[in-house]
């Protein structure tokens, strides 16, 4: 039987915005392209930081062959539904009649719930397939199930938990949200995880039950094409490399305060930091400056990077150090690094801890602590160290593997029977 | 027994004016000794007895010169056969007889003017007899217009919107009410005993109501009164003091909570306790729950509990369950009008949010209240039956709508329906913290208890 016509519709493009959940969604579609498929991509565009002056948009632009994007002026602020009932609606005519027999959803988020809901009524056919990124359904706070005030973890939904972050929002819009949330994820046919990590908070939280795949996001074949690091010299141990954004959830100030700490008991360590520059990370960080300060020469921000060059970066560094004080779920950052062979020094907790085995793929670092941090640089700049962990770090799924598991996730075997 | 030479019974007839078909209304004097047996008598220029159907006797604060035994009278009656009635007769026994000629009746359309140049007793007390007899009904109706036979009367009072000072001889006068029927007045006077107060209500179609309760309630340097009618008012006419001031009152219209709040800062804790009694005590026997019926499912669903806006949202994404159940929605209160707009759009199901709440339920006879933040936690917990719509009745609706008007604690009809199918109590309008606060939030919260069902009904 041929392989259903893909529609994959994402939250973004990353020909406009860099995050991991839209790079998955375009290598998805990259992928399968290059399989021979014929597979269409629609994905959100925002245009909020274009500013003011930017002329009207069409509600659907083509952007390359097979791509399409749309702006996402009629959306409700939180981008979770349609203020523009008309530009939704013919949103969901162009996607219901492009003739696929499968729509894969990456994220729900500035697609809409009503967008989904209205597609599936009008697809009742299809196969409605989403994969997920984080837990904004599950949590307020950017999907991050980290508290609002003291950056503390929260292990589940709580709606009075939730109420002390978000005081002004009311147990009713807890309770609203969240149905509205359950009932659009339930009824999808199936659900995609990257990590089990993700699954088992969200099947905690309400979605036990549902078809679920544990599928992790693939790099795409000219990453996976990519040679892995060789044998490295022992200076390399000492050279670790923190790559992404700045964000306040990322542990750039965890780190930034290990430093200085690790290098008092080895001051042979550097670190680069690729994803921002000094400037920025001063922005975000003000108290910051006498830590870096203190560093010295021992730390260089290196600014932004294609995230096409990132797997060539990490082979640079001895160590690639993500030390997120969220739990994450399947970072590209870690999934580059296995796909370099770099070993990786993780927080302790969620998708980290999942994809980084202690002692085979990289070490852990108690989340948020820049003295355990500090104490697991020290470990990991002896060479030995690095050469024991730098020859077990486990590759990332390679391109047949995830093909193979997208065939799983679309199967309709029912279908099939009938087709034969 | 000697005809006292003072106790000779005298009449005068100011006019008469044609009511109805072969009906007549007229207006005059008379005067008997205190104590003198005496009975009017209508007859037609045969002789032959008109039958009188009404008679009501006013003090008459001019009287005729220098004759302070003399009431004005209205009355209406009838003709006999085809004839007019020709003469009035006040007839008293040992003590005799006076008597008057009709005249001429007087166009119908003048009966509103005639009304307002009656001595002010007379109008007043005629209002106050229409409401409760049938012979006087056609009265607010006279002439197609507004208030009747009333209409010039009621323009020429002087009027109290809300709260105001020096009017009518009065410093200060404020008039509140409740969608209860309930009044509450505060008429300061410094230095002038009041002593009583009386009223007549109007409510929303015209018609006059008596009270069913009223209490005069001591207030600092003048007096405040408590009324209770059957319906929500529009306005009262009142009578004020032994001396008459006259006034009519648009009361300003609070819902329950925000007018026992009003009372608690008017009255003093005793006063107040006493007016919550007698609240309790007439509301509360009307609120309780009876014995569901079961008609089967109602068609129109009630949905409550949209003011959030990720409740459209849910709706869009539920839609179909309502559409599945129900031919027709309702939706109350905040957020209303967008939630509605999620089915307009699928035009799959007719969906309202009108602006009388009251109104739309009681057109509806039968609904499913549906509330939204409780579907969407059965949502959530995967129960069988998430959207948990409870049916209402007529009976069912017309207790909401009592409930709502007792013990609303805003003027939100939805809030309480929503309280009242979640088996909550709406957050009182007052702080615990004081004595009177407390008084006001055990009342509510009794009342809203007389409104539970039985835990095992």
């Amino acid at each position: 039987m041929r392989d259903p016509r893909v529609c994959i519709l994402a939250h973004a493009h990353p020909d406009f915005s860099k995050g991991g959940g839209e790079l998955a969604a375009f290598r998805q579609f990259a992928t399968l392209r290059d399989a021979g498929q014929d597979p269409v991509l629609v994905a959100a565009l925002e245009t909020v930081d274009w500013g003011g002056t930017r002329p009207a948009l069409p509600g659907l632009m083509p952007h390359a062959p097979g791509e399409h994007v749309f702006p996402l002026d009629g959306m409700a602020p939180d981008r979770l539904g349609w203020e523009n009932g008309r530009q939704r609606a013919e949103l969901v005519t162009f996607l219901a009649g492009l003739g696929v027999g499968v729509y894969h959803l990456h994220h729900y988020w500035r697609l809409g719930l009503d967008l989904i809901s209205d597609l599936m009524e009008a697809r009742p056919d299809a196969l409605f397939v989403l994969t997920l990124h984080e837990m904004l359904a599950i949590c307020m706070n950017h999907g991050q199930m980290v508290r609002t005030g003291s950056r503390e973890l929260c292990q589940r939904d709580s709606p009075l938990r939730c109420l002390s972050c978000f005081p002004d929002r009311g147990l009713d819009h807890i309770a609203l949200r969240k149905a509205a949330m359950l009932a659009t994820l339930r009824r999808f046919d199936r659900l995609i995880y990257p990590s089990a990590f993700l699954r088992d908070r969200y099947e905690a939280w309400g979605l036990a039950g549902q078809p679920a795949f544990v599928l992790e996001n693939y790099l795409g074949d000219r990453l996976a094409a990519l040679p892995r690091a060789e044998a490295s010299s022992p200076a390399l141990a000492r050279r670790f490399g923190f790559f992404g954004q700045p964000t306040p959830t990322k542990g750039l100030d965890v780190l930034l305060q290990a430093l200085p700490l690790a290098l008092r008991e080895e001051r042979r360590i550097t670190l680069t930091v690729h994803g921002c520059a000094q400037e920025e990370a001063l922005r975000l960080f003000p108290h910051l400056a006498g830590a870096i300060e203190a560093a010295g020469r021992s730390l260089a921000f290196l600014g932004r990077y294609d995230p096409d060059d990132a797997v060539r970066l990490m082979r640079g560094v001895g160590w690639v150090v993500v030390p997120s004080i969220w739990w994450e779920n399947s970072p590209t950052v870690i999934q580059e690094a296995r796909r370099a062979g770099t070993p990786l020094i993780v927080s302790d907790i969620g998708g980290m801890a999942e994809k980084v085995q202690e002692g085979v793929d990289g070490l852990h670092a108690q989340r948020g602590s820049p003295m355990d941090l500090a104490r697991a640089m020290v470990e990991a700049a002896q060479p030995a160290t690095r050469a024991r962990i730098g020859g077990t770090v486990r590759d990332v799924i390679g391109r047949d593997a995830f093909l193979a598991g997208l065939c799983q996730v679309y199967a309709r075997p029912g279908l099939q029977a009938a087709a034969e | 027994m000697f005809p006292h030479p003072d106790a000779s019974p005298r009449i005068g007839l100011d006019c008469v004016l044609p009511l109805s078909p072969g009906r007549f209304i007229a207006f005059g004097w008379l005067a008997t000794s205190p104590g003198v047996p005496a009975e009017l008598v209508a007859t037609a220029a045969d002789g032959a007895e008109c039958p009188i159907e009404y008679v009501g006797l006013f003090p008459r604060a001019q009287g005729e010169p220098g004759d302070a035994t003399a009431r004005g009278f209205a009355l209406v009656l009838s003709a006999c056969g085809g004839d007019l009635p020709a003469l009035l007769s006040l007839e008293a026994g040992p003590f005799g007889t006076a008597q008057a000629a009709f005249g001429a009746p007087l166009p119908a359309h003048d009966l509103a003017r005639v009304v307002a140049e009656q001595d002010w007793y007379t109008a007043f007390g005629l209002l106050r007899d229409t409401a409760g007899l049938p012979a006087l009904a056609m009265l607010p109706l006279h002439g197609g217009r507004r208030h009747g036979a009333f209409a010039e009367f009621l323009a020429r009072m002087p009027l109290l919107r809300g709260k105001t000072e020096d009017l009518a001889g009065l410093a200060a006068a404020e008039a509140t009410c409740s969608p209860a029927g309930e009044t509450f007045l505060a008429l300061r006077c410094p230095g002038i005993p009041i002593g009583t107060v009386e009223a007549v209500g109007l409510d929303r179609d015209g018609e006059p109501m008596l009270p069913l309760a009223w209490r005069l309630l001591p207030l600092g340097d003048g007096i405040a009164a408590y009324g209770a009618f059957e319906a929500e008012l529009a306005s009262l006419v009142l009578r004020i003091g032994d001396h008459a001031r006259w006034l009519r009152c648009e009361p300003s219209s609070l819902s329950a909570g925000p007018f026992l709040c009003r009372l608690g800062e008017a009255l003093g804790t005793a006063a107040l306790e006493g007016v919550l009694a007698a609240r309790e005590a007439s509301f509360g026997p009307h609120l309780a729950p009876v014995a569901a019926c079961h008609h089967g499912a109602a068609r129109t669903a009630v949905l409550v509990g949209t003011g959030d806006p990720m409740a459209v949202p849910l709706l869009h994404v539920m839609a179909a369950t309502f559409e599945r159940r129900f031919e027709r929605l309702i939706a109350l209160g905040r957020g209303a009008e967008a939630a509605v707009e999620v089915f307009r759009h699928r035009g799959r199901l007719a969906a309202a949010a009108p602006a009388d709440g009251a109104a739309a339920l009681r057109e509806a006879g039968a609904v499913e209240a549906v509330h939204l933040p409780r579907f969407a936690a059965g949502l959530a917990a995967g129960a069988s039956d998430p959207l948990g719509a409870v049916p209402m009745d007529e009976d069912a609706i017309a207790r909401l709508l009592r409930l709502h008007a007792a013990g609303g604690t805003t003027g939100d009809l939805a809030e309480s329906l929503a309280c009242l199918i979640s088996a909550a109590h709406p957050r009182p309008p007052v702080d615990r913290s004081s004595p009177k606060g407390r008084l006001i939030a055990d009342h509510l919260e009794r009342l809203w208890r007389c409104a539970e069902a039985p835990a095992h009904a």
